[in-house]
This record gives structure tokens, sequence and C-alpha cells, in this order.
């Protein structure tokens, strides 16, 4: 027994796949742009009413509603009307929409398993293709 | 005319932003697109409150004069 044969080897670990953690999934950012963008047109739709109502009387007159309240009655249902139809309509259009930008991606599913014995490093393309033969 | 429609704008900004936590709960607390999305709703809606307050005080020391 030579000498060389004496010193320990330590076993060498097979080749394995990152383990990552599953960490929370990203929710998809269409209903937070459906609730930021209808927030954003009803101010304008107030904006535009209220221009409308102090321009024009006969708008003032369309949108009383109750005339102890006077045209503001009118103008707040049409602005809440409109706020609720735009939400729904876009949380309807934008609820399968992209992740959020900067969020953290579901990892550790079979698409990332994939993908990382894909990924193999050149060092181990012999290992993974004997496997394959396998 | 738009000091009686600017306190409008504060429910509605802070209901956006109430949405805004209420639907992404724990990952807002990693995601800081959205929670700064969601400050900047809130800080809007709180700024539009003040703005409205500010003006109905003027207004309510004009108004009995003329």
């Amino acid at each position: 027994m030579t000498s060389q044969e004496l010193v320990y080897k330590p076993p060498v670990p097979a080749p394995s796949v990152e383990t990552v953690t599953p960490v929370e999934s990203a929710r998809p950012s269409g209903p937070a742009a459906a609730v930021v963008l209808s927030a954003a047109l009803g101010c304008l739709t107030l904006g535009v009413l209220s221009v409308l109502t102090a321009a024009e009387e006969r708008f003032s007159d369309a949108l009383t509603v109750s005339d102890r309240v006077g045209d503001i009655s009118g103008i707040t249902t049409a602005f809440r009307g409109r706020v609720l139809r735009l939400l729904g309509r876009l949380c309807r259009r934008l609820a399968a929409s992209r992740p959020v930008p900067g969020a953290r991606r579901r990892r550790g599913g079979a698409a990332d398993r994939a993908r990382a014995a894909r990924d193999v490093p050149a060092v181990l393309q012999p290992l993974r293709l004997t496997a394959e033969k396998q | 005319m738009w000091k009686t429609h600017v306190a409008l704008m504060a429910p509605m900004l802070a209901t956006a932003a109430a949405t805004l936590v209420d639907y992404y709960g724990r990952t807002l607390a990693r995601d800081r697109t959205v929670r700064n999305l969601a400050l900047a709703l809130f800080v809007g809606a709180f700024a539009v409150t003040s703005l409205a307050a500010l003006i109905g005080s003027l207004v309510t020391r004009a108004a009995p004069i003329r």
C-alpha cells in the first residue's frame, strides 16, 4: 500500500440541484393597477363634472337630484357610480396581468427545478449526459 | 367651486390605499413598489384633507362678510 493510498480522500458529494426555499408568491399587479387607475379616473370625472356644472346651467340642472342639496348631489352620485363601474371593469381586465415589478417570484416549483436541471454547469455536463443515457 | 369638491378625493385615495393593503397583505413588507404606492395614496389623501380643511376655514371666515 503506497502512501498516496493511505491519504484520506473525502467522498465527493453528488452534484445536487440548488435547493431553494419557497417564498410567498407575488400577487398579480392587475387589481392594484385597477384600484389606482379607477381612483385617478374618478378624480378626473369629479373635476370634469364640477367644471361643467359651474360653466353650464343645463348641466347643473340635470345633475340636481335633490333640490335642497343642489347639483353636488348629482355630481357625487355620478362620481360614485363612475368609480365603481371603472373598478369592476378594470379588475376584470387586469386580474390576470403580470406580477408586480420587483416582487419576488415563487421559487422551488416544477419550472424552477426543470430550469436548474437544464442549466447544469459545464464541468458537470458529462455527468448529466451519463444520467440521461441511463 | 373647487373648495366644495376637493374633499371628495380624500376618501377615494384612502380607499385605494386600504384596498392595496388588504390585497397584498404581507407581500407589502417585501415589495417596495407597492409599499410606496400605498404610501403615496395615503399621504395624498391626508394632503387633500388638509387642503380642504384650510380652504374650509378660509371660507368660513370670508363667507359671513360677503
